[in-house]
């Protein structure tokens, strides 16, 4: 059986200054090898979320309020000092340049960054970085500048940067708000072929991009738990596309047509082949 | 107001050739959505409208003003601009006095009376005093958009406005963009976000590596036969509203779930 990886329990957290709870008295699981989507609203808590899970809320936002309990990969993550923790879970921000040092003169380099911080040798750093590049199709782009990539380009250094060091987590916050249709092809690819090998955390906007690639999905609201489990179900079920969380435009399509229908009862489509198939026996 | 570009070139430092003779006329009232992949010259062409960036040769024409004779302060009565990234606008200590900013320097009757009735249209007023650093960023992103639309020009620039929104928000720009269009404003929006801002818009240009490889009313794009390879010549793949409706053997690609819903309910299908 699958055991966790990450739990959270009746956890909490306000940012210094702030009287509202950022997150408030959350509690889910998510298991090795698991690929989870969490969704909602602006200001639902998500990036917190991340920060939590990655031990860079105490080091980095001094002040904050905390309760509760964040366990990543057997770790205390409220405690576990940041450079530990980095080498089991990856974060990928959504502005992947801020990501980058801006000190070093190749992509090739910048990926050793961060695996030299850590004292990883010399010998060891140079094959991470081969096997990285490969996986990500980022071979041509090892002798040119950082600072000069497109931002597709930037995002997939900066994930590069994050696979090197061999995380058993990745979480990605907002992967794709400023990638282009043909970086976001790209990035949901990647992910795909990173799938059962990592743990993945991936916050989405774009909801077209998660049915086939997450297995289970966490939707928060105002810091708290509107639902976790079977992502599908939730797509599917009539009732979440009144909210304010939003859905895959096929999933949109059909709802309309259905509300139009006053037809209230049965699913929606999760995928775009089952929102074909259902729009094929509507005609 | 009419915009006008006329064999327009920019080149950068470096022999960078970001702009290669642009010829377009942007009539007034319109909304045009401005699509490309990033390096394709977007951003270029819009900081051509405000004086920003001045012709390496060819010349831009805001109404009956060209830009070469002017400074991108005077030109700022004509074009207001909402850069992609909010941090490189913002410079204000409190909301509201952010969106005051450029009304007040355009030395407009009632800034305060601009700005108020522009933070309302994104749900802002709650929030008139707080600091914008203090803002969630998405609701300072949703501040620059506003500070934009306070300035009251009758030209008004987006470029990528919508990345990170959540559905609340987009719906909010959506309503934002109409009530721009019903006052004539001519409304240009740079997106990545094909799916969403084709719906809003009137017609599209499409650039590819510095030149315009379409610009033309999005009724006519979308019912060209070829609009997958033109998009692609572009970087873009087909609208997913587009590609489900080819597949279920719509003639007419829709820009919007409306009117995909519209189209199946004419063919008495629904």
């Amino acid at each position: 059986m699958a055991h966790p990886i990450i739990t959270v329990e009746d956890y909490s957290f306000s940012y210094k200054a702030s009287n509202k709870k950022a997150l408030d008295r959350l509690s889910f699981s998510i298991d090795e090898f698991e690929c989870c989507g969490i969704i909602g609203p602006s200001e639902a808590g998500k990036s917190t979320l991340c920060y939590a899970i990655t031990s860079v809320l105490p080091h980095y936002f001094s002040g904050g309020k905390t309760e509760g309990r964040v366990l990543t990969a057997g770790l205390d993550a409220l405690s576990t000092p940041m450079d530990l923790m980095m080498k089991k879970v990856g974060l990928l921000i959504q502005s992947s340049g801020v990501f980058l040092s801006g000190i070093k003169p190749t992509v090739r380099e910048e990926i050793a960054f961060s695996m030299e911080n850590l004292g990883i040798s010399r010998t060891e750093i140079v094959e991470r970085i081969q096997s990285v590049m490969e996986e990500l199709g980022i071979e041509s782009l090892a002798e040119r500048d950082p600072l000069t990539l497109s931002g597709g380009e930037m995002q997939r250094v900066a994930l590069a940067c994050v696979l090197a060091l061999d995380p058993q987590v990745l979480i990605l916050d907002e992967p794709t708000s400023s990638l282009d249709g043909e970086g976001v092809r790209d990035l949901r690819l990647i992910l795909s072929k990173l799938k059962g090998k990592k743990t993945i955390l991936l916050v989405e906007q774009r909801m077209e991009l998660l049915p086939g690639l997450i297995d289970s999905l966490l939707v928060l609201r105002e810091g708290k738990k509107v639902y976790s489990g079977h992502a599908e179900r939730f797509f599917s079920s009539i009732g979440s596309l009144e909210e304010d969380i939003g859905a895959p435009i096929w999933t949109q399509v059909c709802y309309h047509i259905a509300s139009r229908g006053n037809r209230t009862a049965g699913t929606l489509p999760y995928t775009y082949r089952q929102a074909l198939k259902a729009l094929g026996t509507i005609r | 107001m009419n915009l006008r570009t006329k064999d327009l070139h920019h080149v950068y430092a470096g022999d960078i050739h970001a702009l290669k003779g642009i010829s377009l006329t942007i009539a007034g009232g319109r909304c045009v959505l401005l699509l490309g992949q990033n390096g394709a010259g977007k951003s270029t062409l819009l900081k051509h409208l405000n004086g920003i960036l001045k012709p390496t040769s060819g010349e831009v024409l805001v109404g009956e003003t060209n830009t070469k004779l002017h400074d991108a302060a005077f030109l700022a009565q004509f074009v207001a601009l909402s850069f992609q990234n909010p941090d490189d606008q913002i410079s204000s200590k409190s909301v509201v006095e952010e969106a005051m900013f450029g009304p007040r320097n355009l030395g407009k009757q009632d800034p305060e009376a601009l700005a108020r009735e522009a933070l309302r249209m994104f749900s802002l007023e709650g929030d008139a005093n707080t600091h914008p650093y203090d803002l969630h960023p998405s609701k300072r992103k949703l501040l620059t958009i506003a500070s934009a639309i306070a300035m009251d020009t009758p030209v008004v620039a987006f470029d990528e406005p919508t990345a990170g929104f959540d559905v609340t928000q987009r719906c909010l720009f959506g309503k934002a963009l109409e009530r721009l269009k019903e006052r004539g404003k001519t409304v240009i929006l740079v997106s990545h976000d094909l799916d969403y801002s084709l719906q809003y818009c009137d017609s599209v240009i499409l650039m590819d590596h510095g030149s315009v490889t379409f610009h033309g009313d999005k009724i006519h794009l979308l019912s060209r036969p070829d609009l997958r390879e033109i998009l692609r010549a572009s970087g873009l793949g087909l609208p997913i509203l587009c590609r489900m409706s080819k597949a279920i053997g719509l003639r007419t690609a829709p820009s919007s779930v409306e009117e995909f819903v519209q189209l199946l309910h004419d063919n008495r299908t629904i």
